[in-house]
């Protein structure tokens, strides 16, 4: 069980400067060698082929994007013929990676969005040379004054007997002139498999579809103040600026540190200045902050003083009016518990006013009316069971779980008093869903708040409010979105009148291809019926409104789909067009080692 | 028959759980997974149609940075919409200004309620930007995104329109009313029942944020980690130099312990240790007990030896106790790591645990401590709890909660399952012990309570699983049963006590379960297949069947269940029904690998080529690489003649399985069967395959034989039957008399009686060696020399 590996730790408090440099030559051995790990992570150890040959071709692939990148930069001359015949096969014959002309499709201030179609334009590239010819094509569209950037993620695979397809996201990205542009495709790829069974697959054909490139004409449109806005408080560099593993070996998961890091971010004005306030809610062991907006425009440091700074592990904070006497109160999503904190209209908030205890696995808040008794209500997720620490009930069925745990609508009474109002109004109706976000919106138009709700592991929830009694018609009104459910956002995207939901998912390239690919099969025991477990892995999810409170899936079409491992994903006119936007903050686990399959 | 399919604790899904606890030990090893992913922008069109564009990268927010939550607002008041990003990875936090050209091509709005019908914050209100190109629509909302929640202003972008009319507001507590005064470019508090738009003091003017990338540090590997509350220490050993047996370092006998990893080749060690002999009169003044366990020649930096470290210890005499660390403590202090964080980093020396009186970990050190952090850290071991948690915390801050006095017990036993089962099921026992007591304790919070119930829950769950390992079944039916009292409603509780009681006999019991919950509910699929596994165990198949066909009955379009049903089928030899339901099932499932195997294996048998071939196939598009369906695909393609397909599914098995000979030596003959053309790689595949495995030779030999000596001209083919023959021979080294003899027939039916003869002749030889005596050896000598002279005669064989 020990892992037979020794390293020292330089510690500079007690190794005297001499010590220490000739420490540095003869002792110091790499952290942590990702060889290890290799074996462990072999696809194919596991008789994942499909995923071997995936790997492979992405490999390939991820080749080809950093000759992109090389050629772009004017560095034709760093991809020696040699490589390039361990990518591309003899036979390569190709289209073009270009289309022949762009179109404009849209233009704002903010962006220019121009689309053509590479395919069928132009067949003649062919073999090493062409293949280099349709490289330089591509690598003109991106030259420019800051460093190309270039990547594919390959998402569906298809194989045979000698050779196989794949299906890649190609993305690229440089600056010119200026201004910002980014290539965005999807290569369809044709490989042969090397006929010793030994080597990698060489590209025989690329067909690029959905060619777009969209450009701002100055830099990127967001621009990263926040040293200049929080950096002058100390617990910028202590806290925020530290990564995971500063904590992970500092803090122990029984303090409520954990790699998982679901943390939100709550804006309010705190203290009735007029000006936005950021809460941070944190992880055990570290304090949540409250960084208070100042007449310069930065944001001090109040966690002390407003009595928010709890070193339990917070997920998120929820600032509503629950007196109605004028400021926000704080919600705070914890362990083990939800708090209620008072706020004395100053932006502090000694006094806490009710402890949820029966939600012990709280994260995403939110609140309305419910019942339109003018006051709010609030509504808690919970994802597990408490005991359900690893293993003991994980979600089951995979595609459909109803053994996580449970979600409460907290009734506000009046002078903090809050009442479990879950079972008594219908919400307790499919509530065991491993839920992580929760939204309000009127979506029948009949005065009174709706509910829906995102699911991990299955089907969400929308909850018709029939005057304070729910009944869950995600089915009927078609959102139910069996997938892995993580965000809720409401808008009019399409200005039709109704309203328009936006989903986020996971959108997993490798759970994508496995689950078309049936070694699967076999390992999911109960997993699902087939087409739901493909589903899952489809990524996020846009619902128009459609009448009478149905909903049609445009996620396809609109093309929001690749939102990748999503988190927070909603709705913002971030060009001040009139027109919704999404934005998706995603990622899972960056860590040490390279990425699962 | 696996167990209750439905039920979440079912040990058919073992492997599921199994692969999920596998990919938490490789993130805690620090894995990625779906990491360096950047943040996503997609673009609306609007008016323009189509999809949504990409516009992450020019967007500027597309940080690979693992983000979790977005809140909107204007930062500035300047018209645009900035964002705050939090991220799990450094930065934790991102504030993103928008630098959108704005002008007036905005409205901002603020809505308050008037705390009477509707709430104050106005959550919930509807508004309506009435624009030259057509209305606007926002909602009031508290709480949105993943765990965010953005401003309470409400902004509408106008693109090159203006507002071109009063605002209305639908307000949650009922009523419309509309605000005049709202125009481009401003921002307005509207407050209910006033009617008016109304624009509050512009914000202050303030010298813009200067934009500039973070840097976060890199984090730094030594800390010092004080614990509150103590998990319990698990007992150590070391071994003296130059002593061959280990002996128990004491620990929690009423005094603290350091127990100190290090080796002599490590300079921080040697300073550390150095330090603490200088100062030991003071340290043991305090108490302490040392002791320093070396690792040296021990792991993969083994370049220094045991006597390094004695020489060391020696040199500095070390007035503590000292030795070897054994296999077992080092695995104890990977245990005690790894039940601590949640993430596994590599030991590092030096490493120091700082051991209570009372046996419980008081601090970690990774990294050097110095004699004088100790001192201040062994004032510490008598604190009170909150001063304790305080020290605990990097950072200061609050709490809402008491501190704990004790660990939870459960959470730490599980990391001793594998390698110390003993010491597991002695902290599990006493975590019942003490998690009971808590649960007992009326005056305690309900949350604390909750908590101690959920822990005992698992306590007594966990002690089922490991008594059922040990072989106590009675002692595990005892402690699933206790779990299940705890969580009656739980169906994964009852899956487990009902494995339980089966495994320690108690069938009647189970049965009157399942019964009792059909009666109930005559649809419920999990005591019905419960049922039907009892019934089968006692050998009354016939009756589990009718169960889970009535189970079937109920839920038609249940896979597994039919697959299940199936297979039971199959145990009753109602073969014909059996394959009904396999069919049903990849009708329902046609990627069912499974079924299709069976379907695929009795079609053959049936001798059903041509639908045993379709299973294949189906098998093969979900697995294109299945062995056994490329290689019987392969084989009936072969039969039929299809020599083409055949050749190209055994090349494709090859190529990921070059080592199955079989195959190989169908491709072989395949080849051979295709024409000269494809003879000599042929020849070459088969001989290859008699090396890899001589039981092919046997076969080889039939076909041989078959090929040239069948009575039907039409199935002969004695240039077929030599090439293989002279590749058996080859293998054998022309020792195998019944090879030469298939040989001579080959040779034979091409004609070449002269050879066959000669052939004869050397068989003969081997056979008529004084120092055979292989038994049936003079019937063998007789049928050869019959041979001898039919092939003088030049008359081929004819069947045999």
């Amino acid at each position: 069980m020990w892992i037979s590996r020794v390293v020292v730790v330089l510690t500079l408090a007690v190794v005297p400067a001499a010590a220490l440099a000739q420490s540095r030559q003869a002792e110091v051995t790499p952290a942590f060698e990702p060889e290890n790990f290799a074996a462990a992570v072999d696809p194919r150890a596991d008789g994942w082929d499909t995923e071997a040959l995936s790997e492979q071709a992405e490999a390939q692939l991820k080749r080809v994007a950093a000759w992109l990148a090389e050629v772009a930069a004017g560095r034709a001359d760093a991809v020696p013929s040699g490589d390039v015949a361990t990518v591309v096969d003899q036979a390569f014959e190709s289209p073009g990676f270009v289309p022949g002309e762009l179109a404009a499709r849209y233009r704002g201030r903010a962006f220019t969005v121009e689309s053509g179609s590479a395919s069928g334009a132009d067949s003649g590239y062919r073999g090493a040379e062409g293949f280099r010819r349709a490289l330089g094509a591509l690598a003109g569209r991106l030259s420019g004054d800051r460093p190309p950037r270039a990547d594919f993620k390959l998402y569906s695979i298809d194989a045979g007997s000698e050779g196989f397809t794949t299906l890649a996201y190609f993305e690229a990205a440089a600056g010119a002139g200026g201004g910002f542009r980014q290539l965005n495709a999807v290569w369809s790829t044709v490989w042969r498999l090397p006929a010793d069974g030994a080597g990698e697959p060489l590209l025989l054909r690329v067909e690029v579809a959905d060619y777009e490139e969209t450009s701002t004409p100055r830099g990127p449109l967001f621009v990263d103040v926040t040293e200049a806005a929080v950096g002058h408080n100390p617990s910028y560099r202590d806290q925020l600026l530290q990564p995971p593993d500063a904590w992970l070996n500092r803090i122990t998961k029984a303090s409520g540190y954990n790699k998982t890091g679901w943390q939100g971010v709550s804006v309010a004005d705190v203290n009735g200045d007029g000006l936005d306030d950021l809460l941070l809610p944190e992880q055990g062991g570290l304090p949540n902050r409250l960084y208070v907006q100042n007449r310069e425009g930065t944001f001090d440091d109040r966690s002390a003083d407003a009595a928010i700074d709890y070193l339990e592990r917070a997920l998120a904070g929820l600032f509503v009016d629950l007196d109605n006497d004028g400021d926000p109160d704080l919600v705070l999503s914890s362990r083990p518990a939800v708090l209620v904190l008072e706020n004395d209209g100053s932006g502090r908030f000694a006094r806490v006013r009710h402890i949820a205890g029966d939600i012990p696995d709280s994260n995403s808040l939110s609140a309305a009316d419910y019942d339109n008794d003018g006051d709010l209500d609030l509504y808690v997720c919970a994802y597990r069971r408490a005991y359900d620490e690893r293993g003991v009930a994980s979600p089951v069925p995979y595609h459909d779980a109803n053994n996580g745990g449970r979600n409460v609508l907290l009734r506000n009474d009046g002078g903090f008093r809050f009442v479990d109002a879950t079972a008594e109004t219908g919400l307790d109706a499919n509530n065991r869903r491993f839920s992580l976000a929760a939204s309000w919106e009127d979506v029948d138009g009949d005065g009174d708040r709706d509910l829906y709700v995102a699911n991990d592991y299955g089907r969400n929830n929308l909850y018709r409010n029939d005057g304070g009694r729910f009944v869950d018609v995600a089915g009927e009104a078609g959102v139910e979105d069996i997938s892995s459910g993580m965000s809720v956002s409401w808008a009019d995207y399409n200005r039709d009148g109704r309203m328009d939901v936006y989903v986020g998912n996971m959108f997993s390239a490798a759970g994508n291809r496995i689950t078309y690919q049936r070694k699967f099969e076999r390992d999911r025991q109960r997993a699902g019926p087939l087409a739901e477990v493909q589903r899952m892995a489809r990524g996020n999810s846009l619902f128009a409104g459609a009448s009478g409170g149905g909903f049609v899936d445009r996620s396809v079409d609109a093309n929001v789909t690749m939102g990748r491992w999503s988190w927070s994903s909603v709705f913002a006119d971030i060009n001040n067009d009139g027109w919704e936007d999404l934005v998706v903050a995603n990622g899972n686990l960056t860590q040490t080692l390279p990425d699962d399959l | 028959m696996p167990r209750a399919p439905s039920s979440p604790d079912d040990r058919s899904l073992e492997p599921y759980l199994e692969s999920l606890r596998a990919l938490h030990e490789r993130l805690d090893e620090g894995l990625s997974f779906s990491g360096n992913e950047r943040n996503c922008v997609f673009l609306n069109p609007g008016r323009a149609g189509g999809a949504f564009a990409n516009a992450s990268a020019v967007s500027g927010l597309d940080f690979p940075d693992d983000g979790r939550g977005l809140a909107f607002l204007d930062l500035e008041g300047d018209g645009d919409l900035d964002v705050a990003i939090s991220n799990r990875t450094a930065p934790r936090l991102r504030l993103m200004r928008n630098e959108l050209p704005v002008g007036r091509r905005f409205v901002a709005l603020h809505l308050e309620g008037d705390g009477a019908g509707t709430n104050r914050d106005a959550v919930g209100a509807r508004v309506e930007v009435p624009t030259s190109s057509g209305l606007l629509r926002r909602s009031v909302r508290a709480g949105e995104g993943f765990l965010s929640q953005s401003s309470r202003w409400l902004h509408f972008g106008l693109g090159d329109s203006e507002v071109s009319g009063p605002v209305r507001v639908h307000w949650p507590g009922g009523g419309n009313e509309t605000f005049a005064g709202v125009a481009a470019g401003g921002r307005y508090r509207i407050v209910q029942g006033r009617g008016m738009a109304e624009a509050p003091p512009a914000p202050p003017r303030r010298t813009p944020l200067v934009p500039r990338s973070q840097e976060p540090p890199a984090p730094t590997t030594g800390s010092r980690v004080v614990l509150a509350p103590r998990p319990p220490a698990p007992s150590f050993t070391l071994r003296s130099f130059d002593a061959s047996e280990p002996v128990a370092v004491e620990a929690g006998q009423g005094r603290p312990v350091l127990v100190n990893i290090w080796a002599s080749w490590c300079v921080p060690c040697r300073f550390e240790l150095q330090d603490l002999a200088n100062e030991a009169d003071a340290l043991r003044a305090a108490g302490l007990e040392i002791a320093a366990l070396s690792t040296d020649g021990m792991g993969d930096v083994a370049t220094t030896t045991e006597e390094a470290a004695r020489k060391f210890m020696d040199e500095i005499a070390f007035p503590f106790l000292h030795g070897m660390a054994t296999e077992e403590t080092l695995d104890k202090v990977e245990i005690v790591k790894r039940s601590l964080f949640d993430r596994r980093f590599p030991l590092s020396l030096p490493f120091s645990m700082l051991i209570d009186g009372e046996g419980r970990v008081a601090a970690l050190y990774r990294g050097g401590v110095t004699a004088g952090d100790l001192l201040a850290d062994l004032e510490l071991l008598d604190a009170r709890d909150a001063d304790l948690r305080a020290a605990s915390a990097p950072l200061p801050g609050r709490w809402f909660t008491e501190p704990p006095g004790e660990v939870s017990l459960a959470s730490y036993a599980r990391w001793y399952e594998e390698g110390f089962p003993e010491e597991s099921v002695a902290l599990l026992r006493r975590s019942v012990e003490v998690e009971q007591t808590r649960l007992d304790d009326n005056g305690a919070a309900s949350f604390e309570r909750q908590g101690a119930r959920d822990r005992l829950f698992r306590s007594l769950q966990r002690l089922a699983v490991l008594e059922s390992r040990r072989g106590d079944d009675e002692a595990a039916a005892r402690y699933a049963r206790a779990a299940f009292d705890l969580e009656p409603d739980d169906p994964a509780a009852r899956a487990v006590w009902q494995n339980a009681l089966l495994d320690a006999g108690d069938t009647g019991s189970v049965r009157a379960q399942a019964e009792a919950a059909l009666a109930a509910d005559p649809g419920d699929v999990a005591a019905r297949v419960r049922l039907a596994e009892l019934l089968d165990g006692e050998g009354r198949t016939d009756e589990a069947v009718r169960e889970l066909g009535r189970a079937v009955e109920g839920s038609p379009r249940d896979v597994e269940l039919r697959y299940l049903y199936g297979q039971l089928l199959g145990k009753a030899e109602r073969l014909r029904e059996a394959m009904e339901q396999f069919a049903a099932v990849v009708t329902l499932d046609p990627r069912h690998v499974e079924a299709h195997r069976i379907l695929a294996e009795a079609a053959i048998r049936s001798d059903e080529l041509g639908a045993a071939w379709g299973h294949y196939r189906a098998i093969l598009e979900v697995e294109p690489r299945d062995t056994e369906a490329l290689y019987g695909a392969a084989r009936i393609a072969a039969a039929g003649d299809r020599l083409d397909d055949a050749v190209e599914g055994y090349r494709t098995l090859l190529s990921h399985d070059p080592d199955h000979a079989a195959a190989r030596h169908e491709l072989g003959l395949a080849l051979i069967r295709g024409g000269p053309s494809g003879a000599a790689e042929g020849a070459e595949h088969l001989r290859r395959a008699y090396l890899e495995d001589r039981n092919l030779l046997a076969r080889g030999n039939d076909i041989a034989w078959t090929l040239a000596t069948h009575p039907d001209a039409g199935r002969r083919d004695g240039q077929l039957a030599l090439l293989i023959a002279l590749e058996l021979n080859a293998v054998a080294g022309g020792a195998e008399p019944a090879l030469l003899e298939t040989l001579a027939a080959a040779q034979a039916e091409t004609g070449d009686f002269e050879t066959a003869a000669r052939t004869v002749e050397s068989a003969l030889e081997i056979v008529g060696d004084p120092r055979n005596d292989s038994p049936g050896r003079e019937r063998l000598l007789e049928l050869l020399s019959r041979r001898l002279e039919q092939y003088r005669q030049g008359i081929p064989v004819r069947g045999r």
